[in-house]
């Protein structure tokens, strides 16, 4: 897995979202134990301080869990899991929307482009 | 206390004041960019820090000392040249650092120096710049020190040492030592920095977490490096 | 600390004195052995080797001097001081390690001096064929009769040796260090300490001999060389020390490496 970091956007918010999306497309599988802070840092080529805070912050959000000794693990909590792919969808969905909005479709248009298009690809 | 305090230290050389009343603290636990355009005074503090250079007025400790035998034990210094004696082969070199530094560690720089594929029996004066380099570099960070004054380790080397560097400073990373990292090349180390200092005509001009720049100012360390220095 | 600094010093000296001491060692053979065929043979031989030892012998002495100024000046003043000091070595320690070093290396120049004159003397025999056997040797020293006090007078000449040479090593030293102070003209302001330091020490010198003449004359002879030996001796480890500290309060408080 690649690693790319953007200017301007804080590293540490840029790991989070690198993150949730391993864990939201299975990448960490839910009970996995993710490697250490500092493989994770030699990984991602950046300071240790700043994948531990990023680590800090999705245990906060319930993503990930730590046991004092073994190490962190992706949660097993299907309610979490369930909400953050319901989270990213309708990210992806507002994305989506709000391009096509752009280049004027209306929200027919958009429902029946994308219904074409989910048979198109089938 | 911090690991390393600075205190409205000045340096002039005759007419020309290289560091002008600069007053920074760093706390351990951090990996800090000291960053500059050449001739800004980064060296100069580096060797101040290292008791190369005596200060012309304020003051620097190390765990509260001023530079001196027992600062000395606890700092491992990265010159901007090469210091190392040209006779000796880089074993002989380990010997020395090992005689020398209770912090070293003989297996960590072996396995360094194997992997950067330096020759244990060639001789320094055989060696090529980026080489000598290296080996200096490997000689520094397998000391487990409580504070690393690298002074542009990967001004010189290639890409892939360079890489190589950086991932060493991230493995070596631990919660009681300091990094104090100088160089010019922002981009290349930024993801690496806890700490950005910039430092400007021998003037600290701002002192602050990198990602607090990312966030308030939306652009790079190394944009935002480019605006301050803008020529 | 010290010893481990000793233990790098005195090989990296050796290593560009031994190589000169062994062409050294082989052309006073060569000297001796032409020597002693030179009458009957070749004269030219004797030219070349006695001026091919000559050579060497000068190299030798040039190459201790520069030596025992750049061991000193580029370690703790040039590049490697970058490294040296650096080292959590004390200050004294650096510049004693220095000076031991450099003394050691003089005597072992002077010991090997004496030893090329004896390889002249083999040189010669062999080719003579007259062989003096060992024991015979040693039967013609222990036959010489020493004169009395003859063990206090080598100890006070070895003492005042050693001393002569630490102060003159100390000197340099100074001299070196006083003018690295001056940031652009290095070399000529060492020099110029060099010279301030030879007219402070003849100043002085000057001032303080006359304590000494004044000691009883004894019958026996000893007391007099003690009148040649104490001053010198004194003298010696005062100026050492005075030049020590100068270097080592220059190089702990004004130390800027350029």
């Amino acid at each position: 897995m690649e690693w790319n970091f953007k200017d301007g956007i804080p590293i540490y918010t840029q790991i989070i979202d690198e993150m949730t999306m391993r864990i939201a497309s299975s990448a960490y599988a839910p009970g996995d134990k993710l490697p250490s802070v500092r493989d994770l840092a030699l990984d991602a080529g950046v300071n240790p301080n700043t994948m531990q805070r990023a680590l800090a912050e999705l245990e906060r959000r319930g993503l990930v869990y730590s046991e004092r000794t073994s190490g962190r693990f992706v949660t097993k909590e299907e309610a979490v899991l369930k909400d953050l792919h319901e989270e990213l969808a309708k990210k992806y969905f507002e994305e989506l929307t709000e391009k096509l909005r752009k280049i004027g479709m209306d929200d027919n248009a958009i429902k029946a482009s994308v219904n074409k298009w989910m048979e198109d690809i089938k | 206390m911090a690991r390393i305090e600075i205190n409205n230290l000045t340096k002039n050389f005759g007419d020309l004041t290289a560091l002008d009343d600069v007053t920074v603290s760093l706390e351990q636990g951090q990996i800090v960019g000291l960053l500059g355009p050449n001739g800004s005074g980064k060296t100069t503090l580096i060797k101040i820090l290292n008791g190369l250079l005596q200060p012309t007025s304020g003051s620097v400790t190390i765990n509260g000392s001023a530079p001196g035998v027992e600062t000395k034990k606890v700092v491992a210094y990265l010159p901007d040249r090469n210091a190392l004696p040209d006779y000796m082969t880089a074993s002989q070199l380990m010997d020395i650092y090992e005689d020398f530094f209770e912090d070293f560690d003989r297996l960590k720089a072996e396995a360094m120096v194997d992997d950067l594929g330096i020759n244990r029996k060639q001789t320094m004066k055989k060696m090529s710049k980026g080489t000598k380099e290296k080996l200096q570099l490997c000689l520094v960070m397998a000391r487990q020190a409580e504070v690393y004054l690298l002074d542009e380790p990967i001004g010189g080397v290639d890409p892939a040492t360079r890489d190589y560097i950086l991932r060493t400073i991230i493995s070596n990373y631990n919660e009681n030592a300091v990094v104090l990292i100088s160089t010019h090349l922002i981009a290349d180390v930024e993801s690496v920095l806890d700490d950005v200092v910039f430092i400007k005509d021998g003037r600290v001009v701002l002192h602050k977490a990198a990602d607090e720049i990312r966030e308030e100012k939306g652009e790079s360390v190394d944009k935002l490096f480019r605006e301050v220095f803008k020529c | 600390m010290l010893g481990k600094l000793l233990k790098y010093e005195i090989p990296a000296m050796g290593r560009k004195l031994l190589p000169l001491y062994a062409a050294w060692a082989a052309t006073a053979l060569l000297l001796g052995l032409t020597t002693q065929s030179a009458e009957s043979k070749n004269e030219f031989m004797v030219v070349i080797s006695a001026l091919l030892y000559t050579a060497i012998a000068t190299t030798i002495f040039v190459m201790t001097i520069i030596l025992i100024v750049q061991r000193y000046s580029n370690s703790l003043l040039g590049d490697e001081a970058y490294f040296n000091h650096v080292l959590p070595v004390s200050v004294a320690e650096h510049i004693g390690n220095k000076a031991i070093s450099a003394t050691l290396w003089i005597f072992v120049t002077i010991l090997v001096a004496i030893f090329t004159g004896l390889l002249i003397g083999i040189g010669a025999l062999i080719v003579s064929g007259e062989f003096i056997s060992l024991r015979d040797l040693i039967q013609g020293f222990y036959e010489i009769e020493l004169p009395k006090h003859f063990g206090l007078y080598v100890i006070e000449f070895l003492l005042l040796a050693i001393t002569g040479t630490v102060k003159t090593i100390m000197q340099i030293y100074a001299a070196i260090t006083i003018g690295h102070q001056v940031q652009n003209r290095t070399t000529l302001a060492s020099i110029g300490a060099y010279i301030m330091i030879m007219i402070f020490e003849s100043s002085v010198g000057r001032a303080f001999l006359p304590l000494f003449i004044n000691l009883e004359y004894n019958a026996d002879g000893f007391m007099n060389f003690n009148r040649v030996f104490m001053p010198g001796f004194i003298m010696a480890v005062i100026f050492s020390a005075i030049y020590f500290f100068i270097c080592k309060y220059l190089m702990e408080k004004r130390l800027n490496l350029n």
